[in-house]
């Protein structure tokens, strides 16, 4: 079993080089950020005597309709209503999922469960209570997490003892905290010769110009597949993965695109996703932190998915007036939260610096769900819970499991095993965690 | 056997000789004024026939790697690319044209393994067994490439500025880095290329509201719908002298291409996402009622995959046969779990085709018990097309198997105890109550917790109502059914076309024979290829 293999002595100067970075200056660099007091622990994060492992917790609001989201099977994640399939944009990370049926939120209902999803009425959200556990503070990133400025109930979905923790919205400030203290350049040698980016944006020329053939002979299908060269073609390469060092500033431009803009401005909403990603990703990657939660919205969150061509707003769209057609409205906004999933998962399945020969997914858990099962109904059984990720060799994966009314308690507790921790308080209904993706 | 070089040369030559005739035939600096409509633009299309539009076909995941096979010769040791699975629409099939969109996550899923299949054919030393130029890596075999296999991905010849495109990538790169870096690159990027990541079906316009698909486009429609790879130098060569520009020619290929191992995998394909029976390899029983169900389910699906290329290619089965054979394929421990005697082909005693198969009865049941709701549903939308509307939200969980009742007494006590539960089960569930002989796990039985089982039932809403005693009433019912037909040869379509207009392509002789089972299956499908659409289509 790969989780009971010897322990693994992390070699990479990367890391040690991070470890002593973070126990010296993060606090130091997040002390000027006030809104990010709940950053980054005391320390960062010790070599780790077993395999790392780290959680993410993504939560969207108003659940999901029903036959837009659950699959047959998880070799294709298209659901019964083939319009718009939830979770398809997810199929390239399928073998690393767990999809969650037949959950449930005992004795909450409505809009207020969103206070129970990750504390199931303890008081203590788990990403609170396994990072105290582990030694570490979480990171809570927003996007749009509340109404503007404000700290409502509608937004409470992390807690420490009964009082409600912000998330915080501003992708710059949590990137100016993460590297206060990092230097800002002269750490690894800059690579000589062109980067493999320069390189593909060489061979992509071809391409750009035979869609450009195309589209003059009347093809009609081409406008994304166009978008998506001029993408790595183009002069500046926003949408590019950064290389992300842990010995030096990273540059995120997803983060530089939104710095002193309006960050609770509704068609902000995809920018500051892309950069919360981003962050997130760096942040576990460099061991800043090994508990990430990402919270975009709130209950009643009304912003409209105009980018995607969405006019009303999500709320409104989750209530989707009966009938088929608002239904599949309100499934293709979730389905957009599902391609950003997929970007993060990308940048998770990748080498582990902590771990050689495996990816960081291998050693994640995430955990995507929401506090209402199905938006129209807006009741609290069944719903939508996603796992992905090894679990540091806890979890399998590649399955759809029905769990048929299972409380919500028993994904607390396997989200804790996951992350290797016990004794965590996770409330009523269930003394298990779940059995069916246990490895 | 036709060279790469040969191919170049061929193409060549008829690129020439087509600019030519262009020239001739009054295009632009044309000396012989107006230029006459092509031929194909002005015959008739058949009464109760469509045309669909031009189109843009992105390769499926599957035939992304069959092309690139082909093309660079790669074997079994070459795992296959790492793509995600397409989207599959409604009826179950993953070629459908329009859910094959290229968005950013799709695009840079492709350039991923573009990159990735140039790294392995690099270090397999591919180029240099596809062209001896690439001995030296350098611009000459960057030139042998493009002509080569690039030509063969692209399934066209390229023109002069294409070409240059792709011998400048080898430059800018190699000068930045290194030759073999620049044959690298330049192999990402033909295989980045649109030319290669779509079928193109644009065709060119008569002038007269129709397009005309040129040869090299009707050459492909016809090896991937039915090889469902790319089309051989022959082929091609035969779409570019117009040969294939005649139904009956069209045909003629379409058997041969179907005769192919290949072809027999087309159909396969086609039974596997119609009918889902593949899922039987992963669905778990309950091992207390289903003891070694998972040593059995393997062979449940190879049972389905061999009775069905049997009964297609060997017995040119039909519609008919499909639901009365009683072909079966066991293995020991198959025919253990069946209650059957023999091994390898054999018959089973009851006569309904695929309805007897356990791959089928086990995908539509329940992890304890059988499910005339699943079972219903699977007659209702896969062989009569009759979707289904999605259960409500609230649905609650499958019935549970209660002691004393059979699961037939179970469905009708609580679907029809609920008003919101009968309106759709009446429409599902009588229909399932005729397969109730075959347990969750295909076992035959007779009695159900010491009752006999009553597999009467009916198919409401059908013509005439029927009714049916038993599983082998059913099979009767849906053996001469018009409507089974209909759907079948209108899945087949759809799946032949990559569109749910498919079946409007249809000619309507076809249908008819297929319905009347004068045709079998294959040659149905064969017959596909005459249909107008493969060569001509309507303005925008």
């Amino acid at each position: 079993m790969r989780d009971r293999e010897p322990p693994r002595v992390r070699g990479d100067t990367t890391i040690t080089m991070n470890t002593t970075l973070s126990r010296r200056g993060l606090l130091k660099g997040i002390a000027g950020a006030a809104a990010l007091a709940t950053v980054i622990g005391k320390a960062g994060i010790a070599r780790a005597a077993a395999r790392p492992r780290r959680m993410v917790l993504l939560f969207t609001p108003h659940g999901a309709p029903a036959e837009h989201f659950w699959p047959t099977s998880i070799n294709d994640l298209s659901s019964q209503a083939r319009s718009t399939s939830i979770l398809a944009p997810l199929q390239r990370h399928a073998r690393r999922m767990n999809v969650l049926r037949g959950l449930n939120y005992a004795g909450s209902d409505n809009h207020p469960a969103i206070r129970d999803v990750f504390t199931n009425k303890t008081g203590t959200s788990v990403d609170t209570s396994i990072a105290r556990k582990m030694g570490v503070k979480p990171l809570r990133l927003g996007v749009v997490p509340d109404y503007a400025q404000s700290f409502t109930v509608d937004g409470w979905l992390a807690f420490d003892g009964g009082v409600a923790q912000a998330h915080v919205p501003d992708p710059a400030k949590v990137y100016d905290a993460l590297v206060a203290s990092m230097p800002t350049g002269g750490g690894a040698p800059a690579p000589s010769g062109p980067t493999a980016a320069e390189l593909r944006k060489i061979a992509l020329a071809p391409a750009a110009a035979e869609l450009e053939a195309l589209k003059r002979r009347g093809a009609t299908n081409i406008a994304r597949h166009t978008e998506a060269v001029r993408r790595i073609t183009g002069v500046s390469t926003p949408g590019a993965a950064p290389v992300v060092t842990c010995t030096q500033r990273p540059t995120f431009p997803s983060v530089e695109k939104v710095r002193g803009k309006n960050v609770w401005a509704a068609e902000s909403f995809p920018d500051i996703l892309a950069a919360q990603i981003d962050l997130a990703a760096f942040a576990l990657r460099c061991g800043l932190t090994r508990v990430v939660s990402i919270q975009c919205g709130y209950v009643n969150h009304q912003a409209p998915f105009s980018w995607i061509g969405i006019g009303d707003g999500h709320h409104n769209v989750s209530h989707s007036s009966p009938g088929a057609a608002g239904r599949a409205l309100h499934a293709r906004c979730q389905e957009w939260f599902a391609t950003q999933w997929a970007k993060l998962l990308d940048l998770l399945e990748t080498p582990d610096p902590e771990d050689p020969g495996r990816t960081m997914l291998d050693n994640t858990v995430v955990l995507w769900t929401s506090e209402i099962a199905d938006g129209q109904a807006h009741n609290c059984q069944g719903i939508p819970a996603v796992l992905f990720g090894g679990g540091g060799g806890s979890l399998k994966s590649g399955q759809v499991v029905d769990l048929g009314g299972r409380s919500h308690a028993s994904l607390l507790l396997t989200l804790s095993e996951a992350m290797g921790q016990s004794g965590i308080d996770v409330g009523p209904g269930a003394t298990e965690s779940i059995r069916e993706v246990r490895a | 056997m036709i060279t790469q070089k040969r191919l170049g040369l061929l193409l060549g030559c008829a690129l020439a000789a087509s600019a030519l005739a262009a020239a001739c035939d009054g295009g632009e600096g044309s000396l012989m004024g107006r230029p006459p409509i092509d031929p194909l633009a002005t015959e008739p299309i058949p009464a109760g026939t469509e045309i669909g539009e031009p189109a843009l076909r992105r390769l499926t995941a599957r035939e992304w790697e069959t092309t690139v096979r082909d093309v660079f010769g790669l074997g079994a040791d070459w795992k296959g690319p790492s793509l995600s699975a397409d989207r599959a629409s409604e009826q179950g099939f993953d070629n459908d044209a329009v859910l094959l969109e290229m968005d950013e996550s799709k695009h840079d899923e492709l350039v991923g393994a573009a990159e990735s299949l140039a790294d392995t054919l690099v270090a397999a030393g591919v180029p240099a067994k596809l062209a001896p130029a690439c001995r030296t890596a350098g611009r000459e075999c960057t030139a042998a490439l493009v002509d080569g296999p690039g030509q063969r991905l692209f399934r066209r010849p390229l023109e002069t500025e294409e070409r240059n495109r792709y011998l400048d990538v080898f430059d800018q790169v190699s000068a930045k880095t290194s030759p073999p870096a620049g044959v690298r690159w330049t192999l990402v990027s033909l295989l980045s290329s649109p030319s290669f990541l779509y079928r193109s079906e644009l065709g060119k316009p008569a002038g007269n509201g129709r397009v005309v698909l040129n040869g090299d486009e009707i050459a492909s429609a016809l090896s991937y719908t039915f090889s469902g790879g790319p089309p051989s130098e022959e082929l091609i060569a035969r779409g570019r002298r117009g040969e294939l520009s005649s139904p009956e020619a069209r045909v003629a290929e379409a058997k041969k291409l179907l005769e192919g191992p290949r072809g027999h995998e087309v159909l396969a394909l086609f039974a596997r996402q119609w009918l889902h029976y593949e899922d039987v390899r992963s669905i778990a029983k309950d091992e207390a009622v289903v003891p070694g169900f998972s040593q059995v389910r393997q062979d449940m699906a190879e049972e389905t995959r061999t009775v069905l290329d049997e009964l297609l290619f060997e017995k040119k089965g039909t519609v008919r046969d499909l639901f009365s054979s009683k072909a079966t394929f066991l293995t020991p421990a198959l025919a253990t779990h069946y209650g059957l005697t023999g091994t390898g082909k054999a018959e089973r005693p009851q006569a309904i085709g695929i309805l007897a198969h356990g791959s089928i009865l086990s995908r539509y049941a329940l992890p304890q018990a059988s499910s005339p709701s699943q079972r219903g549903a699977f007659v209702r939308e896969k062989l009569l097309c009759q979707p289904l509307p999605p259960p409500p939200p609230n649905v609650g969980e499958p019935p549970v198997p209660q002691p004393g009742l059979t699961t037939r007494e179970l469905y009708e006590k609580i679907h029809a105890a609920s008003a919101s539960c009968a309106g759709c089960h009446a429409a599902i569930d009588p229909i399932g109550f005729g397969l109730e002989h075959f347990d969750l796990a295909g076992r035959f039985r007779t009695t159900e917790r010491g009752k006999p089982i009553d597999a009467s039932g009916k198919i409401a809403g059908a013509p005439g109502a029927p009714t049916f005693s038993d599983h082998e009433g059913l099979a009767r019912i849906l053996a001469a059914s018009p409507e089974v037909a209909k759907c079948i040869g209108g899945l087949l379509a759809t799946y032949a076309f990559g569109t749910e207009h498919g079946k409007e392509y249809t000619l309507a002789g076809a249908r008819d024979d297929l319905a009347a089972s004068r045709a079998s299956l294959v040659d149905f499908y064969a017959r596909l290829a005459a249909a107008p659409h493969f060569a001509v289509r309507k303005e925008k």
